[in-house]
């Protein structure tokens, strides 16, 4: 008899993060017969992909999930807010205060959110994450202004700039990374038949809507005193340095700026599962071997927290995380796990390799982190300029927490998510700064996000 | 396709004085951005600050809500008749 199918007890999965990557966990653990709950911060299933996209029952969508799995608890609304003990997660929830939620296996599938870069004019009214942009027209039809310029480096420009296209803004696109490197990626794109049609349909429609795309240029500073009026855009040589006398400047109404994604990584880190970090292209993550294991035992990790990779790569993995899951809970035997389990694999070696080059060709160059001025804000919480950084360094060693401790950056109410990926890249592309191994130099203690103290103070001393 | 949603008017939302349409769904944001509000709180030094990343992650768009301060514009249902204020204000509080 094969090990496990013995055992009675049925095991109970939680999965954190409800987009297609936990959704993805949630049904393959699920139609192999854990129990599942999934936990979401947001008031419907689908994260930030299925958001704007409700109607979707394509895989990995919070239809296809209903539709493929029966009896699954959705806990909506909720934030994991602290890992109380060995198996148990505090969870908060406007109506329901702290509350806790047992648990014998975790896929953590906490997703990303773009990455914000400091420079002048940056925290204007109507500068937006690109992020931001897609959300607010796909979800509610509102665009940030009629003029707008989408600006960064990488292919989810293409998208944003299209859907604010479709709301008849007048939309022009500032891409950092030369024409020649997206060029010298065609034969790569070419193999993958889903995103070369993807990819020509953004192109077709910006370039009938007379879509003015530039390349191998940024935007350097923002104009306005209240809001947005203008930017000034600089040509820039490889390493994203501003070319002098090549700036001109335009007016326009809003920006949205999409330089890349951070993956939300704070559970993990409080679970105590090792954290890598990619040099190259600046990006952390959760490490996990090739079955989507993290370093804790029977904690998982699927889709953007284990590398930016886009939707197919997130759902790829959640599959493989939920199968991994059910199989180490003994739902099924050692010949059938590696059957499917290899199957998933080879599927995921695919979708990855376009993901690895996306994140490597598009990935922030120097220049990026030497734009900010000594007025420029660091932290948005806290108003801390660049100034009060470079200062806090005079006496102190080039860390994250050095500057933290003397600025308060980072101490606001976004407990450092927005400043610290930056903090730490200009703090290595300014000042020799080296990122410690398997660890992310950016901690946040419980609560891993804000709860109002009357909640959090008799949870905690219960 | 998106296209520019044409839902229905649920009612209106008072910011700082200013009555607001609300489509069904809306967020506090998504109803002040309709409208062309960009601005929805001034930080700690009176910076002007909006809505930044729309997901509940950066804080930059607190507002107060029928006299509760620190409310998430972003992440907020707008409910018809509530009373809205830029955060950071000295309107805030009334």
């Amino acid at each position: 008899m094969p090990e496990g199918l013995a055992m009675k007890v049925v095991k109970h999965l939680v999965v954190v993060g409800g987009g297609p990557a936990g959704l993805s966990a949630a049904t393959q653990a699920a139609q192999l017969g854990m129990t599942v709950t999934v936990v979401d911060e947001y008031g419907k299933l689908g994260g930030q992909y299925f958001r704007g996209r409700q109607g979707s029952d394509a895989a990995g969508s919070p239809r296809h999930f209903a539709r493929e799995t029966q009896g699954v608890q959705t806990l909506v609304n909720r934030v994991v807010v602290d890992t109380p003990a060995d198996g148990v997660l505090s969870v908060w929830s406007e109506e329901q205060g702290v509350s806790t939620v047992p648990y014998d296996a975790l896929v953590l599938a906490t997703g990303a959110y773009d990455r914000t870069v400091a420079l002048p004019g940056g925290t204007l009214p109507g500068v937006l994450t690109a992020g931001a942009a897609s959300t607010l027209a796909k979800t509610y039809g509102v665009a940030p202004g009629r003029r707008v310029l989408v600006a960064g480096s990488g292919p989810f420009l293409l998208p944003v700039a299209d859907d604010l296209t479709a709301m008849r803004c007048q939309v022009q696109v500032v891409e950092a990374t030369p024409l020649s490197t997206s060029i010298g990626g065609l034969p790569i794109i070419a193999r993958d038949m889903e995103i070369t049609r993807q990819t020509l349909g953004y192109l077709l429609r910006l370039g009938r809507r007379r879509v003015r795309r530039m390349y191998g240029r940024m935007v350097t500073r923002i104009h306005g005193r209240d809001r947005v009026e203008g930017v000034t855009i600089h040509r820039v040589d490889e390493e994203w340095r501003p070319v002098p006398g090549s700036e001109t400047t335009i007016e326009v109404d809003a920006v949205c700026l999409g330089f890349g994604f951070v993956p939300q990584l704070e559970l993990a880190q409080a679970l105590m599962c090792k954290v890598g970090y990619s040099e190259g292209t600046s990006d952390f993550f959760v490490k996990t071997d090739a079955f989507l294991r993290t370093s804790q035992a029977h904690v998982y990790a699927a889709g953007e927290v284990t590398g930016i990779g886009g939707v197919r790569v997130a759902i790829g993995e959640g599959r493989l995380a939920g199968l991994t899951a059910a199989y180490e809970a003994g739902l099924l035997n050692k010949t059938a796990y590696d059957a499917q389990a290899e199957k998933l694999a080879r599927r995921l070696v695919r979708v990855r390799r376009l993901a690895d080059w996306i994140r490597q060709a598009y990935r922030p160059r120097a220049g990026l982190w030497s734009l900010a001025e000594p007025d420029t804000i660091l932290c948005r919480c806290e108003d801390v300029c660049m100034k009060s950084a470079e200062e806090a360094l005079a006496n102190n060693p080039a860390t994250p927490y050095a500057v933290k401790t003397a600025t308060r950056a980072g101490m606001g109410l976004c407990q450092g998510r927005i400043c610290s990926p930056y903090l730490i890249e200009w703090l290595r592309a300014r000042h020799g700064y080296r990122v410690p191994a398997e660890e992310r130099p950016w901690r946040i203690r419980p609560p891993i996000r804000p709860v109002p103290l009357g909640d959090w103070l008799p949870a905690r001393e219960a | 396709m998106s296209r520019n949603r044409e839902g229905a008017i649920i009612g209106q939302l008072v910011f700082d004085g200013r009555d607001i349409d609300i489509l069904e769904g809306d967020t506090l944001g998504a109803s002040l951005m309709r409208a062309g509000v960009l601005m929805t709180r001034r930080s700690r030094s009176g910076e002007p600050r909006g809505l930044y990343c729309a997901i509940g992650v950066c804080h930059d768009c607190l507002v107060s809500l029928d006299g509760v301060r620190n409310v998430r514009a972003c992440m907020t249902i707008a409910r018809p008749g509530a009373k809205v204020h830029a955060g950071g204000t000295r309107d805030e509080s009334g």
